[in-house]
């Protein structure tokens, strides 16, 4: 992908936190003031175990540029195994979002807990960073041939 | 007008003339498929073919198109299609096919305006068929390979040229606009032909009594017969050249709504499911009972034609092998008793 | 394969007879030189109709799970019934999915295990030949004859002729059957190598959406390949929900990516890599070189195979405590 000129254009990341564990890590972020890019659109969910893949498919179907989906730790999750089960959906869909040509940095996941104010605003820094060097999304504006 | 004729080997430069004064478009070759592509200098046409896989239906009813625009201040005039096209090289059968749609979406009553205006800016120049294939039955459905129904210019191939007559006024007036292209005497034996093409389709279901079968027939334990292996797939409507049944759905985007009117198909379980629940069609049985009635039973009643060009698209794309020739020679033959509720 | 057909013809006229079997689903021959037809057979004297032979492509368990669904016009509905199906190795592992996914009860259906040894495609044969049309087809030996409507014989080698699907099949046995019929093909070990989806996974991500969109741009939403998948048994497709709407008026090309992608990996860990949709596919879409990431996957990621066993776990119902952590982003 060809590098685009960034300082123009801002991404749309649409982020999807859990309310337990990663929503309370962005709350603490907040609330220490720690600085980090502003591209990131938060929806709360109560796990994220809840995420289907089809919540992603459509936030790059109706024109996000990324999206991030972060849980609680495996192991951590308040509903016990919510996030062991997203594990493996993730994973794969991952995959093969990657397989169809679209490029792994548009669809992200991590695990961040409720302590890990720094750990978030990293996250998004890295993100929008990713997301910014392979330019906006082709899904909403693609066209056939 | 008398024939006219064109050597083979001078349709590219015809062709290369057309697309300069319309959007052209013929069968194109691409990954294994014959479809009809928009012609232009990266694009070659080919002659060689017996039917695409999808029928030209596209270009007149769209898979999905824009039938009102609201900005949120005001409503956008209707986007009718102004481009002159020329359809190069279609088969009578689907020629027919047009002028089959024609009687339900340009009557007295009332006119579909997308659908009238791309059929008066379109040329529709029909090539013969000189070789149907196995699953063809243009002739019990009252077509043929030299129908002209549907065409405004119907060309015929011969050994090393072909031979063209203008059947309609706009036909004319192409023949007219490329007439130095072609050279007059063009006449071959069209009949000769025609016979010729006619006497190679083999299996000619016997449809002449269709309609009355089908009348006797709507409650009859057949349907679920010849329902079973059916998938509801809609593949055989996607495909057909004179299937219409569609869906208006609402697009939204920031700022504005439009209303996109896509094709749908009478096989989808969902295409006659209530607002309060209640489905008409409920069953497989009471959906494939449903177009075979719209195409063989109640087009007849209400046109006094079948809704049905004999193309075989649908017998040889459906995945399951339901050949509508047997369908309707086994509902025809199935004996004549209700069943009792 | 006679034999086998007359095996089968026997084993269905006497399920049925000895009422062990309401219906017997199998192929009977089609209308269209190398096709076969799904047959449907309730009385023993109609058991002459089966066929088994190198085109009886389709994957019968399709119809199972609406053998078993409730029939909407009735208010009292009806014992369900006993339902046997002829299966070849994708049939049985779709019908061990759908047993698994409770569409389908094990007591109610007996799976009878038939031969394969990969299956015909018909529509591949006519791209071969070209425009002239086949109209008869002989198999001896491994070679197939096909004739053409200009007289035109051609010879082809079986194995050019597989469905693509059937040539990188690995699971060629029903595994789980009631009763089986003949030999059963070996169960380990395709009979070609993976090229096009190898030659896929190797190019770069620009060269594969180009690939990807290319083809997808064929697609006209008729929804074959969801009718045809066996796995695809939803009341109400997602496809089809409007609140939520998922994929759009269908209007724009992301509105048909989303329904494939979507479609797709609802098939995550499920897909028994049959080609039903692939064949389905009335503009020959290639969707198996897509699909096959998730089969793929499934195996290298979690060890899972659909449809070997009926005390299988699906794959994403499950969770192991050692599954991989790799595709989670780290801040520095």
């Amino acid at each position: 992908m060809a590098e685009q000129n960034n300082n123009d254009w801002n991404p749309k990341i649409v982020a999807f936190l859990c309310n337990w564990c990663s929503y309370a890590g962005a709350d603490l972020a907040g609330v220490s003031r720690m600085q980090y890019a502003p591209d990131v659109r938060i929806i709360r969910v109560p796990c994220s175990g809840r995420i289907s893949p089809l919540h992603i498919l459509s936030a790059l179907h109706r024109g996000a540029d990324g999206v991030l989906v972060s849980g609680c730790h495996p192991g951590d999750c308040h509903y016990i195994s919510g996030n062991l089960v997203a594990r493996r959906k993730f994973s794969m869909l991952k995959n093969f979002i990657e397989h169809v040509g679209i490029e792994p940095e548009r669809v992200q996941f991590s695990w961040v807990s409720a302590a890990e104010g720094a750990r978030f605003a990293g996250l998004i820094e890295k993100v929008v960073e990713n997301v910014k060097r392979i330019g906006p999304s082709k899904m909403a504006t693609v066209t056939a041939q | 007008m008398a024939d006219s004729k064109i050597a083979k080997d001078k349709i590219p430069e015809l062709l290369k003339a057309v697309s300069a004064d319309y959007e052209l478009y013929a069968p194109t070759a691409e990954d294994g498929t014959i479809a009809f592509r928009r012609i232009d200098s990266a694009r070659q046409a080919t002659l060689d073919y017996r039917n695409t896989a999808v029928s030209a239906k596209e270009l007149f009813l769209p898979r999905a198109e824009v039938v009102y625009e609201f900005d949120g201040e005001k409503f956008l005039d209707d986007a009718l299609l102004d481009q002159k096209r020329v359809v190069f090289g279609m088969r009578p059968c689907d020629c027919r096919a047009l002028a089959l749609l024609d009687l339900n979406f340009d009557t007295e009553q009332i006119k579909d305006p997308f659908y009238v205006t791309r059929r008066q800016n379109t040329v529709v120049v029909a090539l013969a068929c000189n070789e149907p294939v196995s699953s063809c039955f243009c002739t019990a459905v009252g077509s043929g390979p030299y129908s002209d129904q549907g065409a405004d210019v119907l060309m015929a191939e011969a050994a090393d040229y072909l031979s063209a007559r203008a059947i309609t006024d706009k036909g004319k007036d192409f023949m007219k606009q490329y007439g130095k292209l072609f050279s007059a005497d063009g006449s071959a034996d069209w009949k000769k032909l025609a016979k010729e093409a006619e006497d190679k389709i083999k299996r000619k279901p016997e449809f002449g009594n269709v309609k009355a079968s089908l009348d006797e027939r709507f409650e009859n334990d057949i349907w679920e017969d010849i329902s079973q292996k059916c998938l509801g797939c809609g593949a055989c409507s996607y495909i057909c050249p004179t299937c219409y049944c569609f869906d208006l759905v609402s697009e939204k985007t920031a700022g504005r709504i439009r209303k996109v009117k896509t094709w749908d198909c009478c096989m989808f379980g969902l295409f006659t499911l209530h607002a309060s629940g209640h489905n008409p069609r409920p069953v497989n049985s009471a959906r494939l009972r449903q177009k075979l009635m719209h195409k063989f039973n109640y087009y007849r009643e209400r046109y006094g034609v079948d809704g049905c060009v004999g193309c075989g698209r649908c017998v040889r794309k459906c995945p399951v092998n339901l050949d509508i020739r047997e369908v309707i020679e086994q509902v025809a033959a199935a004996p004549n008793a209700t069943t009792e509720e | 394969m006679t034999s086998a057909q007359d095996q089968i013809r026997e084993t269905a006229a006497q399920l049925l007879s000895e009422g062990k079997a309401d219906l017997v689903i199998g192929f009977s021959q089609g209308t269209r030189t190398m096709r076969t037809t799904p047959c449907f057979v309730t009385e023993a004297d109609d058991a002459g109709q089966l066929v088994w032979n190198s085109y009886c492509s389709n994957n019968l368990a399709v119809y199972l799970p609406k053998c078993f669904a409730p029939d909407p016009r009735l208010r009292e509905q009806e014992p369900p019934p006993k339902v046997a199906i002829i299966a070849k190795g994708c049939d049985g592992r779709s019908a061990v999915g759908l047993i698994t996914e409770q569409q389908v009860p094990r007591e109610n259906l007996i799976i009878i295990a038939a031969p394969c040894e990969g299956m015909l495609d018909a529509d591949l044969a006519q791209q071969l030949v070209g425009q002239n049309q086949i109209v008869s087809a002989a198999e001896s030996n491994g070679t197939i004859t096909v004739k053409d409507d200009t007289g035109k014989e051609t010879k082809f080698d079986r194995k050019d002729l597989l469905a693509e699907a059937c040539r990188f099949c690995k699971h060629r046995a029903a595994p789980v059957h009631d009763i089986a019929i003949g030999e059963l093909g070996q169960t380990d070990g395709p009979l070609a190598p993976d090229e096009r989806f190898e030659e896929f996974v190797n190019k770069s991500t620009a060269e594969r959406w180009e690939q990807f969109s290319g083809e997808l741009s064929k697609c006209i939403l008729c929804n074959a390949c969801r009718s045809a998948c066996p796995n695809c048994y939803c009341k109400v497709c997602f496809a089809d929900q409007t609140r939520p709407d998922w994929t759009g008026s269908g209007r724009k090309f992301s509105d048909v990516i989303s329904f494939h992608l979507g479609r797709m990996f609802h098939q995550a860990g499920r897909c028994v890599d049959c080609g039903a949709c692939v064949r389905a596919c009335p503009v020959g879409i290639d969707l198996r070189t897509f699909t096959y990431r998730l089969v793929a996957d499934a195996q290298e990621l979690f060890g899972h195979v659909a449809g070997l066993d009926l005390e299988q776990s699906p794959a994403l119902r499950t969770f192991g405590a050692d599954d991989s952590d790799n595709f989670i982003t780290e801040p520095e």
